[in-house]
């Protein structure tokens, strides 16, 4: 644009433009480059006391033009320089109204980051633990099982089962109320709004299956106390359904992590 | 000839202006895409802002950022955890500056820019060159989508994990912009 304008000026003010060309040949070597017997000086170096005519500001004008175009040629080949990188050093997004107090943000950040390293160890134990305590409440329900077959089923009555199913028993409830204070205990970082969603979809199963762990210690309490009466096998079936029902729920709180 | 040489040079000399456009937000989306073995999770963040100009030399220089608090998943346990990941509250924007050469905005139809430039997240910063489509809409608005992959590891991101298996590192990103020229 600055060349094509330098030289339409000259073009209009310039009527000697021949005299012009010859004397941009001799200022320039015969390689391109500056320099040469007739020296041109560029314009600037006059000052108006110099009486410079505009017919030879109009020359020096052309002239520059073309030194300008010699000095923007690539010396090398194309290709021979990779082009700097394109600047970043711009803002446009600067709004000065709309940004935080940086040591309120800061010492918030730091008060969250606890939140959250407490929040992920908690969390951490908890899917652990939670998969062992699936574990050992299938085991329970088995072997729960096996002890109704022994006692309600012909198994003879022997009771081979029982310590088994009451150790287990005990060993699942530690685990199912650790696993559930650490989930209920953990920090909550961010704000969460309720939705239904896949967690807590999580949540009310496991609220089932915690209704079931506590009806099933009550129960399993009553009908060993009322061994060798009628009612026994009544609340036995209700303890077997209920404990079934909780790894039932337990399951598919379980699964629904998977969705 | 005086009189023509001199506006002429009025002519030669007066500037362009620079175009300037800003992103609607509230037509504007950003969708990232994550793949865990068991789910592939899509959120969205609508909370998108971002100008760009283009110079009279053709150079576009954009700027766009977004909310990370603002992604949506449509679990909020798993968005609380993603935040907890990118550590929301210390770094709660991405933020996309890029500049783009001989960059025309279209007068109809599309036209692609490419746009060299960094992106940050998660306190770190990556260059990245992201080919963007723009579409004119109306005299005064254009769309502008542009699609790219991030690595969270490399802006130090720890992968969440689910039933003790990570996410992929691989993050697709889309976005999704309505501007408006403003002179």
């Amino acid at each position: 644009m600055r060349l094509s304008c330098l030289l339409a000026l000259a073009v209009l003010c310039a009527p000697g433009l021949g005299r012009a060309e010859d004397a941009a040949a001799a200022g320039l070597g015969r390689d391109g480059t500056a320099g040469g017997d007739a020296a041109v000086a560029l314009p600037g170096a006059e000052t108006p006391a110099d009486g410079i005519s505009a017919h030879a500001l109009a020359q020096r004008a052309f002239l520059s033009g073309v030194l300008l175009a010699q000095a923007e040629a690539p010396s090398q080949p194309a290709g021979a320089q990779q082009a700097p990188p394109p600047s970043l050093d711009f803002d446009l997004l600067d709004d000065a109204a709309k940004k935080p107090d940086a040591a309120a943000q800061a010492a918030d950040a730091e008060r969250i980051d606890r939140m959250v390293r407490t929040r992920r160890t908690m969390l951490t134990l908890h899917q652990g633990l939670g998969i062992a305590t699936l574990a050992s409440l299938v085991g329970t329900t088995v072997v729960g099982q096996l002890a109704f077959n022994d006692k309600y089923r012909g198994g003879g009555d022997t009771e081979r089962f029982l310590p088994w199913h009451v150790g287990l028993l005990i060993t699942t409830s530690a685990l199912f109320t650790t696993v559930g204070l650490l989930g209920v205990l953990a920090p909550v970082p961010y704000e969460k709004h309720f939705r239904w969603d896949t967690a807590n979809i999580h949540k009310m199963f496991m609220a089932l299956a915690t209704a079931g762990m506590v009806a099933q210690l009550v129960l399993g309490l009553v009908t060993h106390g009322l061994d060798g009466q009628l009612s026994q096998v009544d609340l036995a079936t209700a303890h077997q359904v209920i404990g079934y029902a909780t790894l039932g729920a337990m399951t598919a709180g379980t699964v629904t992590l998977f969705f | 000839m005086l009189a023509v040489s001199l506006a002429l040079t009025l002519l030669c000399a007066a500037p362009d202006q620079p175009r300037n456009l800003t992103v609607l937000s509230e037509k504007s989306r950003l969708v990232f895409h994550i793949v865990h073995k068991l789910h592939k999770i899509e959120g969205v963040s609508k909370g998108v802002e971002g100008r760009a100009r283009v110079l009279p030399d053709g150079t576009a220089q954009v700027q766009v950022q977004a909310k990370v608090a603002d992604f949506d998943s449509g679990n909020e346990n798993r968005d609380a955890h993603m935040k907890e990941v990118v550590e929301a509250a210390k770094y709660p924007t991405i933020v996309f500056k890029g500049v783009g050469a001989g960059a025309t905005l279209p007068e109809s139809g599309k036209a692609t820019v490419t746009l060299k430039g960094q992106l940050t997240f998660h306190g770190v910063t990556q260059p990245l060159e992201v080919p963007v489509t723009l579409e004119r809409v109306d005299a005064q608005h254009l769309d502008a989508e542009a699609t790219f992959s991030v690595s969270l590891e490399a802006f130090k991101v720890e992968r969440p994990e689910l039933l003790l298996v990570k996410v992929d590192d691989k993050m697709d990103i889309e976005l999704k912009l309505s501007l408006v020229e403003k002179s």
